[in-house]
């Protein structure tokens, strides 16, 4: 519900690509008026309107040009979505990262019982970790949701510094897109 | 507590830094956001796929009978289905009154698309009953072919063979948590065994992710995977054969390639999942199932030859409304051969495949 990139699938499904039209023509409108608004200019809800009925009606007539427009549209979005998310990525490592960085590191001594070494013994993994190269399970991610579940290991592992990444973590989050080489095979829920 | 402070500060004035960003993502923002509200409106509310499926101890799972709702898609939109008293899909023709029973997984289940463009319901000058169930390897097919042996007399059965994940799947005791029979190979020579004592509602104890790309491109390449996988094709294939020959039925293997083996884009990219790129061959699954099935004196209709890029859907690996509709002609052309012509099937569909 929160992507910014629109379902690259569903190109031409006829009432999704009204839809985005309809939408399309809203914001149009909407930020129109705003702008005449802010100008104080008193007929701006009136402008506002014509304009989405302007935008409206012709596309409805000629819907064969709608696919077109959908992809364009999801073109620039995506150019869109690959600067934003280098620009965040900067922020949150040119700023956030150098200024944690400052106060240095602190330094964990992890002796193992046979305090001999740094190296620790491998176990059995658990149970919902066996599919992973690690011994991490991604069960309780799903059932927590990712912001509790990294909220709870930065609290967890003394690194509560990182819950500042949050914002920039879920604004990196809407950037996701849907598209992939082949979809994955385990669609199904069965019974 | 100083770092957590530092980082807070520093969180703050990022993000000041990063309005304009998201100011200039708002229209973007808003018009996804709409239209996926709209959508979501006006769309019919499909039901869940628990609610459809139901366990069985044989096969490990199987449709719900007496259906006629909508199914959700993952990424396209969902589509229109029936099922019968015995829970095939359609309920316009049962398998006791149809002249040609499709056998298999969500292919042959019409997955993708409603009731009325699905291939089984396309042609009326052939009683096509779709007894595909998704999800199902090849074991399942067969094991329902052998059920429903006695009532296919005089029919002609398509088994449909989709090298995207059947081969492999095959070969492995679980779909995700569910539970499947499979084949287990005996001895390490050309004997197989369907193994299903382990089915039970309980969840597998163990899943790995979906890896159905690389098994594909493996078995597209001279490897153990392959050799396994189509020595047990053989003997799944031998079995069906026998099933029908004992029934009194025509059987007929129509191979259905994954998408990726059709699209120029995809031959790279399962060509590139390989330590030696070069051994891939897109067409070594329709050489090896086609040398099968001609040892065993089984018609062969390969679709790669025939299927294109457009007749899937974007986004899924199923057919598109196009790709039904060219299956249901490839099935008449069968179906016109066998019955009308009353020819040597397995020489006529050379012109098919």
């Amino acid at each position: 519900m929160f992507k910014i990139i629109l379902r690259h699938a569903f190109y031409n499904n006829r009432i999704w690509l009204i839809n985005f039209w309809i939408s399309i023509s809203l914001v149009s409108g909407l930020f129109i008026g705003i702008s005449l608004w802010l100008l104080s200019y008193s007929l701006w809800f009136g402008f506002g309107t014509v304009l989405v009925f302007l935008l409206i009606i012709p596309i409805l007539l000629r819907l064969k040009a709608l696919p077109l427009l959908y992809r364009a549209w999801n073109k620039i979005a995506r150019y869109y979505v690959h600067l934003a998310s280098l620009l965040i990525m900067g922020v949150c490592y040119y700023i956030i990262f150098v200024a944690v960085g400052r106060t240095g590191t602190s330094f964990v001594r992890n002796v193992s019982s046979y305090n001999k070494s740094m190296w620790q013994p491998r176990k059995t993994p658990t149970l919902n970790a066996y599919g992973n190269q690690y011994d991490f399970g991604t069960n309780s991610l799903t059932k927590k949701g990712w912001i509790l579940t990294f909220c709870s290991w930065a609290w967890q592992s003394g690194n509560l510094w990182a819950c500042c990444l949050l914002p920039f973590l879920i604004l990196l989050s809407f950037f996701e897109t849907d598209q992939k080489t082949s979809v994955s095979a385990n669609i199904y829920t069965l019974y | 507590m100083i770092r957590t402070v530092l980082a807070f500060i520093a969180a703050l004035f990022g993000m000041l830094l990063s309005v304009p960003i998201i100011v200039v993502g708002l229209p973007f923002w808003i018009v996804t956001f709409f239209t996926n509200a709209f959508s979501w409106l006006c769309e019919p509310r499909s039901t869940p796929w628990q609610e459809l499926m139901e366990y069985h101890p044989i096969f490990g799972w199987k449709n719900k009978a007496n259906l006629c709702t909508f199914a959700a898609m993952q990424n396209t939109e969902g589509f229109h289905f029936t099922t019968d008293s015995k829970g095939w899909r359609g309920n316009k023709i049962n398998i006791e009154d149809s002249n040609m029973i499709v056998f298999g997984d969500s292919f042959a289940f019409g997955y993708g698309v409603n009731d009325r463009d699905c291939f089984a319901e396309l042609n009326p000058h052939v009683r096509i009953k779709a007894a595909g169930v998704c999800g199902y390897n090849m074991v399942q097919s067969l094991l329902w072919m052998q059920r429903l042996s006695p009532g296919l007399k005089g029919k002609l059965i398509v088994w449909f063979i989709f090298y995207g994940n059947d081969l492999y799947e095959n070969l492995i005791p679980n779909q995700g948590n569910y539970r499947m029979p499979f084949v287990r190979n005996l001895n390490g020579n050309e004997c197989w065994e369907i193994v299903s004592d382990h089915i039970s509602p309980d969840k597998w104890f163990y899943t790995l992710e979906s890896q159905n790309d690389i098994r594909l491109a493996e078995i597209c390449s001279p490897s153990f995977l392959s050799e396994r996988a189509f020595s047990a094709c053989e003997f799944l294939i031998g079995k069906g054969k026998n099933t029908c020959d004992e029934a009194g039925a025509q059987m007929v293997v129509v191979a259905i390639p994954e998408a990726l083996q059709i699209r120029p884009s995809g031959l790279k990219y399962l060509a590139s999942l390989l330590s030696d790129p070069k051994s891939f061959d897109p067409d070594l699954p329709d050489k090896k199932v086609h040398e099968i099935c001609n040892k065993l004196d089984v018609p062969f209709v390969a679709l790669k030859k025939i299927l294109k890029d457009s007749d899937y859907l974007v986004g899924d690996v199923h057919w598109s409304k196009k790709g039904n509709r060219r299956v249901a002609e490839i099935l008449y052309n069968i179906y016109q051969k066998y019955f009308s012509n009353g020819t040597d099937l397995k020489r006529e569909l050379h012109s098919v495949g």
